[in-house]
C-alpha cells in the first residue's frame, strides 16, 4: 500500500486505516520511539497515542512526506512521555547536550515561529551536506542513536563517526551565524 | 541552548529529511583486491558479491570491456606484467539489470588486470582499480575516509604503512582471508590533480615479491603523469 492510499484510507475514515498503519508502519513507529524511551510499557503506550493523534490529524493534513511526518509525530509524543515520567535512555540527553554545546551562545527560541525559523535553517542546511553526513547527523541528533549505533548504522568505525560528526556539528554553527540566527 | 531547545528545534525539521535518515545498518563493500578476485572468477557478471554476507543494503556490479578511463589508457606492457582484462563496473544496487545499470550506477570504477608468467597459474597477477572521486561513493569504495582522506583498513587487513612517494602518500597494506592464507599486497593513493583514487593489488605470497610492491606503484603512476 502506497502512502497516499494509506491517507485516502483515514480520510474516508475507513476502520482499516489504523490497521494498515500499524503494518506498515508500526515497527518503524516503535524503533523511534523504543530510542527515545527506556520502558516497554511508555513504548506502548506512545504508540497508542500517536494512532490516534493521526487519526485526528488526517483529515484535515495530507502530508506530503508521510513517513518523516509520521516520524516526527511519534517522536514528539515520546519525547513528552520522557519528559512526563523521566524514564528515557541516557542517548536522548547526551546527543541533544552534544549539539547544544556546537550551538552554545544562542539563546532558546521564544515562540513557535522561532523554533520553526530555526529549524528550518537547521534543514537547509543540511539539505546542502552529503547524504551519508546528513544521514549519520540525523541518526544521531534525530532519532537519538548512540555514536556506536550511529556508525554500525552508517558502515563506519566509531571513530570516523565522532569525527564527522564533529565536523558537521561547527559547520552547521557556522552556518547559522552566517544566517544570523547564532 | 538548552537540551530542551534543542529537542524541541530537532522536532520541527523537515519531514523529507526524516525520511532519508531512515537507514539501514550497512556493511563497507569489499576492498577492490577482493572484488578483482570475484570478477576474475565470475568474468562479467557479479551481483550481490561486494556486499556478501552483508545483512544490509546490497550493492552488485555489472562489468563490461572498456579501454581507457579518464584519457589514461593502460599499456599492454607494465614491467614485467601483460595486460590480460580491462572492466569497467557498474556499482548498482542488487536487482537492477544490465541495460538499466549504466543509468542507476552509483559508481563506475575501471579495472586493468595483468599477469606475468604468461598467466600460467603460477605466475602473479597485478590488478589495478581506478575510480573518480568526485561521485560521493568513491569513499566507501576505496575505504577512505571522506573527511580526512585517510585510508582506513578492513578487518582483513594488516600492517598498514603510510609511505611517501613522488608528492604522494601511498597507503600499503596486506589483505588476508580468515583461514590465513596471504592473498594480496595492496597500495592505494590519491592522485587528486585527475581526480582519481588507485588502488593496486598483486596476489603472491611473501616469496613472489622481493622488491615489493613500490615498484609497481610507480610504473602505474608514471602513467598519469
Amino acid at each position: 500500500m502506497t502512502d497516499q492510499e494509506l491517507i485516502d484510507l483515514f480520510f474516508a475514515r475507513s476502520e482499516q486505516a489504523v490497521s494498515a498503519l500499524q503494518a506498515q508502519y508500526g515497527p518503524y513507529c516503535r524503533a523511534v520511539a523504543g530510542n527515545l524511551l527506556s520502558d516497554i510499557r511508555d513504548v506502548d503506550e506512545c504508540l497508542n497515542d500517536c494512532w490516534l493523534a493521526v487519526w485526528r490529524a488526517i483529515p484535515p493534513a495530507r502530508p506530503e512526506h508521510f513517513k518523516g511526518w509520521l516520524g516526527a509525530v511519534v517522536r514528539n509524543r515520546a519525547l513528552a512521555i520522557g519528559r512526563e515520567n523521566g524514564r528515557r535512555p541516557a542517548t536522548v540527553g547526551d546527543s541533544a547536550l552534544e549539539l547544544a554545546a556546537a550551538l552554545s551562545g544562542a539563546a532558546d527560541p521564544h515562540s513557535e515561529a522561532e523554533y520553526r525559523e530555526l529549524a528550518a535553517a537547521v534543514s537547509r542546511f543540511l539539505w546542502t551536506e552529503r547524504p551519508e553526513i546528513r544521514a549519520a547527523f540525523l541518526r544521531r541528533y534525530w532519532y537519538a542513536d548512540s555514536v556506536e549505533d550511529t556508525a554500525a548504522r552508517m558502515g563506519w568505525s566509531v571513530s570516523k563517526t565522532k569525527s564527522a560528526l564533529f565536523r558537521v556539528r561547527n559547520r552547521l554553527r557556522d552556518y547559522l551565524k552566517k544566517e544570523r540566527l547564532l | 541552548m538548552t537540551e530542551h531547545a534543542i529537542l524541541e528545534v530537532m522536532d520541527h525539521l523537515d519531514p523529507a529529511l526524516i525520511e532519508q535518515a531512515d537507514v539501514k545498518k550497512v556493511r563497507k563493500p569489499s576492498r577492490p583486491a577482493r572484488v578483482a578476485v570475484i570478477a576474475a572468477c565470475m568474468c562479467l557478471l557479479v551481483v550481490g558479491a561486494a556486499f556478501a554476507a552483508s545483512a544490509g543494503m546490497r550493492y552488485g556490479m555489472w562489468a563490461r570491456a572498456v579501454s581507457e578511463i579518464d584519457g589514461v589508457k593502460f599499456p599492454k606492457q607494465l614491467g614485467e606484467f601483460s595486460l590480460a582484462g580491462t572492466r569497467e563496473f557498474y556499482v548498482v544496487p542488487d536487482g537492477v539489470s544490465f541495460d538499466d545499470a549504466p543509468l542507476s550506477a552509483v559508481y563506475r570504477p575501471a579495472e586493468f588486470s595483468y599477469v606475468s608468467g604468461g598467466g600460467l597459474p603460477d605466475g602473479r597477477r597485478l590488478t589495478v582499480d581506478v575510480g573518480k572521486t568526485d561521485p560521493a561513493y568513491w569513499s566507501v569504495y576505496f575505504s577512505f575516509d571522506p573527511e580526512t582522506l585517510e585510508f582506513i583498513p578492513g578487518e582483513n587487513d594488516r600492517d598498514l604503512r603510510a609511505v611517501e612517494t613522488r608528492g604522494r602518500t601511498v597507503y600499503l597494506y596486506d589483505s588476508e582471508y580468515p583461514d590465513g592464507e596471504l592473498v594480496t599486497h595492496s597500495a592505494v593513493w590519491l592522485e587528486p590533480e585527475r581526480g582519481l583514487c588507485i588502488s593496486l593489488s598483486l596476489q603472491g605470497g611473501p616469496e613472489a615479491l622481493p622488491d615489493g610492491v613500490m615498484p609497481c606503484v610507480e610504473l602505474v603512476m608514471d602513467l598519469f603523469r
